[in-house]
C-alpha cells in the first residue's frame, strides 16, 4: 500500500460487511452490523444508494397497517414529533399516498459495469457477478480452501483470471489480456485498480461499498471467515482481497472499453458521486417515520400486556420438584407459559442455551470440531467424545473408508456409469421409503455427530478441561443463572430442531450453541454440576447445592415439542419418582405446546396434530418445519415472575434476571454485552430477511441450489445468498415475521443501565442509533422508561390514567 | 382391459384443463394423485399379464384406437416409470410449492406435462409421435418458466425454445424420410417393414440420422445441452420431472427404432461418436461443479450420452436399464439435493485421513473386480450376454468397480473390511447381470438381437474404451494434495465446461437480440 489513508478507507469498509456462517453452523448476524455507527435512516440511505438494498417495508406495508388499527394515531402522532414533522396524521397519510408509486428511491451509486450497461448496452453487472461469484464456489469447495490465505486466495484468482476464456467468449474481448498486468499481491492489486479507476479520497469509500454490496453474499462469507479467524488463529483480511479482485474487473473494463473510460472519470470527478452526509431521499426518511411509529405501536402492545398482567395463581413458597432452566430463545416461551399454566410443581428459568459452558466438542474422527459457543466469543476448552467400547472408533474410521471409496465410485467420472446401470434401479424404493417418510434421503448429521453419547457406546470427556476451570465455569454459570434454591431436579434443557432436506436446517437449531443443536452443553452441564468434587468446591464458594439435587440434561426440539431427557438412567436409583413426576407433566405440556403452535402451522386437523407436526419434522418436501424465531420483538430481561401469566405469543426472548441479587451488576453487564447483543443480531436478520428478501434474504426455497458445502445460489447461480429463506418469514398469505425492532426491556435501576452502557460504547451505540429500542421496567412489573438516546430516557404514562383508547386513524383518501 | 391405460393420459390432461384457475391446488393434487394412481395399477397389471407365456409375446394393439397407440412391453414399461416418478414429483409439490400464489397452476403444468409424456411412450404413429415430442417441449417450456420475473428464467427458457425446435425439425425430416420409404405412418407398419428388410437403403439411411440428431439435441448432448444447465432457474420438481421423464425421449425414441437401427450403418455409429463424447464430456465435468444442481445436470448429459452409445452399440435392452435406473436415481439426486449441507457434516464426520493409491494398488483392484466380473460371467450371465457389445459395457462396469475396490482392498483396513468390500462389488455384480438379463428377456420380441459389430462401431468402441480406462487410471491414481488448486488449465478449461456452452451461448444472443 502506497498511500495509508487509502488503506485505512478501505480497511473500514471491510468492516462495513457483517459476517455470514456456512450453512452447515449458521447462526444469525446483524446484517447491518458494520453499518451502527449510523442511524437506521441514515444506513438505509447508504444501503440504498450503493447497494439498491431496502431497509424499509413497501410504504403500502405501513398504510395497510394503518388501515388496519395496528399503527393508531398516537404512534403516528409520537412518530412525526420524534422527527419534528410539523403535519397532522392525516395530511402526512394523504401525502405519501400518492407518493406510492414511486417506489424506488432516486439515488444509486454507479459502478463501472452498471454504466457500461448504460453505454454499451451488455449485461455487465450480471457477468461479473456470474464470473467472480462462480469462481469463489470453485475456490471454497476445495476442502482446504478455507485453511489458504488471503493472499493465495488473490494469487489464485489472478493466476485463473490470466486463463480464463468466459469474459472473452461472452462479450469481453481483451479482458484476459487487460489482466495479464494486474499484480499478483493483493495490496498491491488495489493500489494497481486505484489508479487505473481514477479514485480519490472521496470516491474511494463510495465505490469500493458499492462494489462489495454487488456482491455481498461473497464479501459476507469472506467476512465471516475473517471473523472467525480473528477469534481463533489472528487477523485475515479475506474482504479486501476480494476487494481486490472486484476492482480489478472493473479496471479491466477501462482498459478494453476506451470510451468507457472517458465518461467514468467524468463520473467519478463529478460531485453527486458520493453520497452526501446530511442527504435523505425522501422516500426512505418518510419510511423511517412509518417504522418508528409500527415500532411504539409494538411498544404500546407490549406496554399493555405488562399492565394487564393476571399472575396464574399465588407464587408459591414451596419446594417445586423440578426447575427447568430454558434456553432464552423465543420458542422457549410458548413452552414454558404452557408448561406452568398446568402445573407449579415445574418453576422454569431462561438463560443462554450453551450455559455459560463454551465448548468445543470434537466427535471421533471429526475433521474440524464444532464450535459449541455463541460466535461472539472464541470456544472455550475442547471436550472429545470417548470411545467407551474400544470398538466404536475402529468401526467408525473402517466404515469412513468404505464410505469414502462407496462415494468416490458413485460419484467419480466414468464410475458413476457403473454405479448407475446396476445400482440405479434400488432408487425406486428409496423414493417411495422417503416420499412417505419411511427413510430420510441421509443419514441425520446429528445423531451421527453425538448419537453414540447418548446410547452410551461414547461418553463426553470432560478431562481437557482443568478442575479450576470446571469450577469457574460451574460457578458463573450458577450465578448468572441466579439460582439460589435448588429442586430436586434440575433440568438443563438444551434445544434444537428437526428437518431434513434443508440446506437451512441448522438456523433452527440454538444460535447461542453456534449453530448447533444443545445437546454437548447441556450434558457438560450435567457432568460438571454432580461432580461431587465440583459441588464440594462451590460449597467453599458459597454455593450450597443440596444433596439430593440432580442435575439432568434434556433436549426440547423445537419442531415436535417434545423434551427428552438426554441420561436419564442417573436419575434411576435417587429419583425415580420425581423423574417420572416430571415426564408425565412434561408429556402434558408438550402436548398442549404443540396445539398453541399448530394454528400457526396451518394444522386443521385438530385430532392429528401430533402426527401432523412429526411428520413436518421428517418431510423432505417440507420448506416450512417450524417458524424458528420469526415474530421476534422483545427481550425481557426481568425475573420469571414479572412475565408469568403474559402471553408474549412467542415473540420474546426471556432472560432471568433479578438485580437485587446483583451487587455490583456484574451479571446485567455480561446480558447487555453478550445476550442482549445476540437477540439483537436475530432480530435484525429478520427483519432484513423481512424487508428485502432479495438482497438480505436468501430467497425462494424452491430454487435453492446447495454450493460448495457451505451456501446456496438461488437458480443457477448469481451471488451466494445469505439471510434466510423468503418461506422462512412468509407463509404465502402473509408474513409471519413482522419487521419491527427488539424492544429491551430490562428490570433494573436506570443509572445501573447507564454506567453499562457508558462504559460498553458500541453497545451504547446500538442503542443510540435505535438499532435496539431499551425499555425499563418498574418494581410493579409495568414498563415505565424508554430511553431516548445519548443515556437520556423519558418516563412512560403509565396505567392509571391510561384508559383511553387511541382512536383509530381516519383514512379519508381511501 | 390393459389398453384402458391409453384413456389415462388423457383423462390427465382432461383434468388439468377441467380443473380451472379457480380450483384449489389440493383439488388438482387428488384428480392427479387418483389418475396416476390408477394408470400404475392399470398398466401395472397389463404387464403381468403381457409376461404370462399363453399372452402372446407382444402385447394386442387396441383395435379401437386404431394405431394411434402402442401398448407393447416397451411402452407398459415407460408408461409406468413416467407415472411412477410423476406421482412421486406431484406429492413433492404438493409441501414443496405451499404457499405460492400460483401452487394450483403449477401443479396443473406439471400433470399436463406428465400426460403428454405419457401419450409420448405410447404413440403408435408418427403425428402422434412428432405431436408429443413438440408438445412436452412446449409444456416443459411453461415449468421453466414458472417464476416469470425471473430474467434468468426468461433466458433459459429462450435458449431452450430456440434448441428444441433443431430437434423438431430433425424428427419431423426423420418421419417424412421413413413414410417415404415405408408407405405408412405407423409405427407398427414401419417396424414390420424393417423386420423384413435386409438391406439399407438412403432414405432410411438418412431416417435413422436424423432421428439420431432429434434424439441427440432432446437428450442435451454438446453442443446442444447448454439450457439443461439453467432450468434450476425453475423450482426443484421440475429440475426431477426433466432429469427423470423428459430428457429420457431421446434414447427412447431410439430404442423404439431399435429395428431402423439395425438395418442401417451409419445412424448407430453416429450414436456412438455422439453419445461417447459427451458421456466422456458430462463424466469429466460433473464431480468439478460446486454446485450440487449444476453437478447434476451435467452427470445428466454424460448419462443419456451414455444411454445413447448403449444403443449405438446395438444393446437396447442394456440402454433401457440404463435409462430406467438412471431416472429413478436422477429423481431422488434432485429431489433430496437440500440434503446437500447434510452429505457435508458427514463427510466431516469420516475424519480427513486421505487414502492414496499406489499403481500397484490400483492393479490390485483392477485384478480382483476382473477376477469377481469372470466369476459373475461363468456362473451367471447368460449366453447373450457373451459378445463384443457385452465386453465394452462390461469393462466399463468393471472399470468403475476397480476404482471402488483399489480404495478399500487394503491389508491394513483389515480382513472384515476387504470381506465387505468384496460382497459389496459382489452385490453391484449380481444387480448388473440379473437386471441386465431380466431386461433382455423382457425386451426379447421387441428388439433386435445383437449382431455382430461392424468394424466403425468396433473402432470407436475401442478408441472410446481406452479414454474411460485413462481417466479412471488417471483418477484412482490421483494423489489427493492438500491445495489440490491446480494451476493447470486443464482443471480450469474443465471447470468451464470447456466453454462450450459459453459459446453457444454467444451464437443465441446472436440469434436473438436483447429485448426478445
Amino acid at each position: 500500500m502506497k498511500n495509508k489513508k487509502n488503506h485505512q478507507t478501505i480497511n473500514t469498509v471491510c468492516s462495513r460487511i457483517a459476517p455470514v456462517w456456512p450453512l452447515e453452523n449458521s447462526v444469525a448476524v446483524n446484517p447491518f452490523l458494520g453499518l451502527a455507527d449510523m442511524d437506521m435512516e441514515r444506513a438505509a440511505n447508504v444501503l440504498s444508494a450503493r447497494g439498491g438494498i431496502r431497509m424499509y417495508m413497501p410504504l403500502g406495508f405501513y398504510l395497510e397497517l394503518i388501515n388496519k388499527g395496528e399503527i393508531q394515531s398516537d404512534d403516528m402522532v409520537h412518530a412525526l414529533q420524534k422527527k419534528q414533522m410539523h403535519v397532522s396524521v392525516n395530511e402526512f397519510i394523504q401525502r405519501i399516498s400518492q407518493l406510492e408509486e414511486r417506489m424506488v428511491p432516486a439515488k444509486k451509486v454507479h459502478t463501472v459495469s452498471v454504466l457500461a450497461e448504460d453505454v454499451l448496452g451488455i449485461a455487465i453487472s450480471e457477468l461479473l457477478i456470474h464470473h467472480t461469484s462462480t469462481w469463489m464456489a470453485h475456490y471454497f469447495n476445495l476442502p482446504a480452501a478455507a485453511q489458504t490465505s488471503e493472499s493465495e486466495m488473490f494469487a489464485q484468482w489472478c493466476q485463473d483470471v490470466k486463463h480464463d476464456l468466459f469474459p472473452d467468449l461472452s462479450g469481453l474481448k481483451g479482458f484476459r489480456n487487460a489482466m495479464k498486468s494486474v499484480p499478483t499481491n493483493y495490496n498491491d492489486a488495489i493500489d494497481y485498480a486505484i489508479h487505473a479507476l481514477s479514485l480519490n479520497q472521496t470516491t474511494l469509500e463510495t465505490y469500493t461499498h458499492a462494489i462489495l454490496l454487488k456482491l455481498l453474499g461473497w464479501s459476507s462469507y469472506c467476512a465471516g471467515l475473517d471473523w472467525q479467524h480473528k477469534l481463533y488463529v489472528g487477523n485475515t483480511h479475506f474482504v479486501k482481497a476480494l476487494l481486490a479482485m472486484l476492482m480489478n474487473w472493473e479496471a479491466a473494463l477501462l482498459s478494453i472499453y476506451r470510451d468507457l473510460k472517458k465518461e467514468w472519470n467524468g463520473l467519478v470527478a463529478s460531485d453527486n458521486y458520493a453520497v452526501k452526509a446530511k442527504q435523505s431521499d425522501e422516500l426512505i426518511y418518510i419510511q423511517s417515520i412509518l417504522q418508528d411509529a409500527f415500532d411504539l405501536a409494538g411498544q404500546r402492545v407490549l406496554s399493555r400486556k405488562f399492565e394487564h398482567r393476571r399472575p396464574l395463581r399465588a407464587v408459591t413458597k414451596e419446594r417445586p420438584i423440578a426447575q427447568m432452566i430454558f434456553c432464552i430463545d423465543v420458542r422457549s416461551e410458548v413452552y414454558r407459559r404452557t408448561l406452568e399454566g398446568i402445573s407449579d410443581q415445574i418453576k422454569t428459568l431462561g438463560f443462554a442455551g450453551f450455559f455459560g459452558f463454551p465448548l468445543k466438542y470434537n466427535p471421533l474422527l471429526h475433521t474440524n470440531g464444532k464450535n459449541q459457543c455463541p460466535v461472539l466469543i472464541p470456544s472455550g476448552p475442547q471436550v472429545i467424545e470417548q470411545d467407551n467400547t474400544g470398538q466404536e472408533n475402529k468401526t467408525r474410521k473402517l466404515r469412513g473408508r468404505i464410505e469414502k471409496a462407496w462415494l468416490k465410485f458413485k460419484l467419480g467420472s466414468v464410475s458413476s456409469y457403473s454405479f448407475v446401470s446396476p445400482l440405479g434401479m434400488y432408487f425406486l424404493p428409496k423414493l417411495i421409503g422417503d416420499t412417505m417418510g419411511w427413510t430420510t434421503p441421509t443419514a441425520l448429521p446429528k445423531s451421527k455427530e453425538f448419537g453414540s453419547l447418548l446410547t452410551g457406546k461414547t461418553s463426553l470427556d470432560l478431562s481437557a478441561i482443568p478442575f479450576e476451570e470446571r469450577l469457574a465455569m460451574a460457578e458463573s454459570a450458577i450465578t448468572a443463572m441466579g439460582l439460589k434454591e435448588f429442586a430436586p431436579l434440575v433440568l438443563i434443557t438444551g434445544h434444537g430442531s428437526s428437518s431434513i432436506n434443508n440446506p437451512h436446517a441448522a438456523g433452527l437449531d440454538c444460535g447461542a450453541c453456534g449453530g448447533n443443536s444443545g445437546e454437548i452443553n447441556a450434558l457438560a452441564a450435567q457432568l460438571i454440576l454432580n461432580d461431587t468434587k465440583i459441588r464440594a468446591a462451590l460449597k467453599i464458594k458459597g454455593i450450597q447445592i443440596p444433596k439430593d439435587t440432580l442435575f439432568l440434561a434434556c433436549l426440547h426440539d423445537t419442531t415436535t415439542d417434545k423434551i427428552c431427557f438426554l441420561q436419564e438412567q442417573i436419575a434411576y436409583d435417587t429419583h425415580a419418582n420425581q423423574l417420572q413426576q416430571v415426564q408425565g407433566i412434561l408429556q402434558q405440556a408438550s402436548s398442549l405446546a404443540r396445539e398453541k403452535r399448530a394454528e400457526r402451522l396451518g394444522i386443521k386437523n385438530q385430532a392429528s396434530i401430533k402426527n401432523a407436526v412429526l411428520r413436518r419434522a421428517n418431510d423432505w418436501s417440507q420448506v416450512r418445519p417450524e417458524w424458528g424465531l420469526a415474530g421476534c420483538n422483545a427481550f425481557v430481561v426481568a425475573p420469571r415472575t414479572r412475565t408469568l401469566g403474559v402471553d408474549l405469543e412467542g415473540k420474546a426472548f426471556l432472560h432471568s434476571y433479578s438485580w437485587q441479587d446483583d451487587s455490583n451488576f456484574g451479571v446485567l453487564e455480561t446480558i447487555m454485552t453478550a445476550p442482549m447483543i445476540v437477540t439483537s443480531w436475530i432480530n435484525l436478520q429478520y427483519y432484513a430477511s423481512t424487508v428485502d428478501n432479495d438482497r438480505l434474504g436468501a430467497g425462494n426455497k424452491t430454487l435453492h441450489n446447495v454450493t460448495s458445502g457451505l451456501g446456496v445460489f438461488e437458480g443457477a447461480g448469481g451471488d451466494l445468498r445469505i439471510g434466510l429463506p423468503l418461506q422462512s418469514v412468509h407463509d404465502g398469505n402473509q408474513y409471519q415475521h413482522m419487521p419491527q425492532r427488539l424492544n429491551v426491556i430490562i428490570e433494573a435501576p436506570l443509572q445501573a443501565v447507564n454506567d453499562i452502557l457508558e462504559k460498553h460504547s458500541n453497545v451504547k451505540q446500538l442503542c443510540d442509533n435505535e438499532w435496539i429500542l431499551l425499555l425499563l421496567m418498574n418494581h410493579q412489573g409495568q414498563i415505565s422508561h424508554r430511553y431516548t438516546g445519548d443515556l437520556q430516557w423519558e418516563q412512560l404514562d403509565l396505567p392509571q390514567q391510561q384508559t383511553r383508547n387511541s382512536e383509530k386513524v381516519e383514512l379519508a383518501v381511501y | 382391459m390393459s389398453q384402458l391405460i391409453v384413456l389415462v393420459p388423457f383423462t390427465v390432461l382432461l383434468s388439468a384443463l377441467i380443473l380451472s384457475r379457480v380450483s384449489k391446488p389440493i383439488t388438482v393434487l387428488n384428480a392427479g394423485r387418483l389418475l396416476l394412481g390408477f394408470a400404475i395399477l392399470g398398466a401395472s397389471a397389463s404387464l403381468v399379464y403381457g409376461l404370462n407365456p399363453s399372452a402372446q409375446k407382444e402385447m394386442p394393439v387396441l383395435g379401437d384406437f386404431g394405431t394411434l397407440f402402442i401398448i407393447d412391453r416397451l411402452s407398459t414399461l415407460m408408461f409406468i416409470m413416467v407415472s411412477v416418478i410423476g406421482l412421486i414429483i406431484l406429492q413433492f409439490s404438493k409441501n414443496y410449492l405451499d404457499g405460492d400464489a400460483r401452487h394450483a397452476h403449477f401443479l396443473r403444468s406439471l400433470l399436463v406435462t406428465i400426460g403428454l409424456v405419457q401419450i409420448f411412450m405410447l404413440a403408435g404413429t408418427l403425428p402422434v409421435l412428432i405431436f408429443t415430442w413438440i408438445a412436452t417441449s412446449f409444456s416443459l417450456q411453461q415449468l421453466i418458466f414458472f417464476y416469470k420475473d425471473r430474467k434468468e428464467a426468461a433466458r433459459a427458457m429462450r435458449k431452450k425454445f430456440v434448441v428444441a425446435r433443431f430437434s423438431d425439425l430433425a424428427l419431423v425430416m426423420a418421419a417424412w424420410l421413413l413414410y417415404q420409404e415405408v408407405g405408412s405412418a405407423d409405427l407398427s407398419h414401419i417396424f414390420d417393414y424393417l423386420t423384413l428388410k435386409s438391406q439399407s437403403a438412403l432414405n432410411l439411411e438418412l431416417a435413422a440420422m436424423f432421428l439420431v440428431l432429434a434424439a441427440a439435441i432432446k437428450s442435451v448432448q454438446i453442443p446442444f445441452h447448454g439450457w439443461v444447465l439453467d432450468v434450476m432457474e425453475a423450482p426443484t420438481p421440475v429440475s426431477g420431472l426433466l432429469h427423470a421423464g423428459l430428457l429420457n425421449a431421446g434414447p427412447f425414441l431410439i430404442i423404439r427404432f431399435a429395428y431402423l437401427m439395425d438395418v442401417v450403418t451409419f445412424a448407430p455409429i453416429l450414436l456412438i461418436i455422439i453419445g461417447g463424447l459427451s458421456a466422456l464430456y458430462g463424466t469429466l465435468v460433473f464431480p468439478t461443479q460446486p454446485a450440487v444442481k449444476t453437478s447434476l445436470a451435467y452427470s445428466s448429459i454424460g448419462h443419456m450420452g451414455f444411454s445413447l452409445m448403449i444403443c449405438g452399440l446395438g444393446l437396447y435392452a442394456a440402454a433401457l436399464l440404463h435409462l430406467i435406473a438412471h431416472s429413478f436415481y436422477k429423481a431422488h439426486a434432485f429431489l433430496s439435493s437440500g440434503s446437500g449441507i447434510d452429505k457435508k457434516r458427514l463427510q466431516l464426520l469420516r475424519g480427513n485421513e486421505q487414502i492414496n493409491t499406489t499403481f500397484l494398488q490400483a492393479l490390485i483392484g483392477l485384478i480382483l473386480s476382473t477376477l469377481l466380473y469372470l466369476i459373475f460371467a461363468n456362473y451367471v450371465a447368460t449366453a447373450e450376454q457373451f459378445n463384443f457389445q457385452m465386453y465394452v459395457l462390461g469393462i466399463i462396469i468393471l472399470l468403475g468397480l476397480a476404482s471402488f475396490l483399489t480404495k478399500t482392498i487394503r491389508l491394513q483396513n483389515g480382513f472384515s473390511v476387504i470381506i465387505i468390500s468384496l460382497s459389496i462389488a459382489a452385490f453391484v455384480l449380481l444387480s448388473f447381470f440379473s437386471f441386465e438379463h431380466l431386461m433382455s428377456q423382457y425386451l426379447i420380441a421387441q428388439i433386435p438381437a445383437i449382431k455382430m459389430a461392424n468394424i466403425g462401431v468396433q473402432i470407436a468402441s475401442v478408441i472410446l474404451v481406452i479414454s474411460y480406462m485413462l481417466i479412471v487410471l488417471i483418477q484412482s491414481l490421483q494423489q489427493p494434495t492438500k491445495k489440490q488448486f491446480t494451476h493447470s488449465k486443464w482443471q480450469l478449461y474443465k471447470r468451464n465446461g470447456f466453454y462450450v456452452h459459453t459459446i453457444f451461448d454467444g451464437v443465441i444472443k446472436k440469434l436473438y437480440p436483447k429485448n426478445a
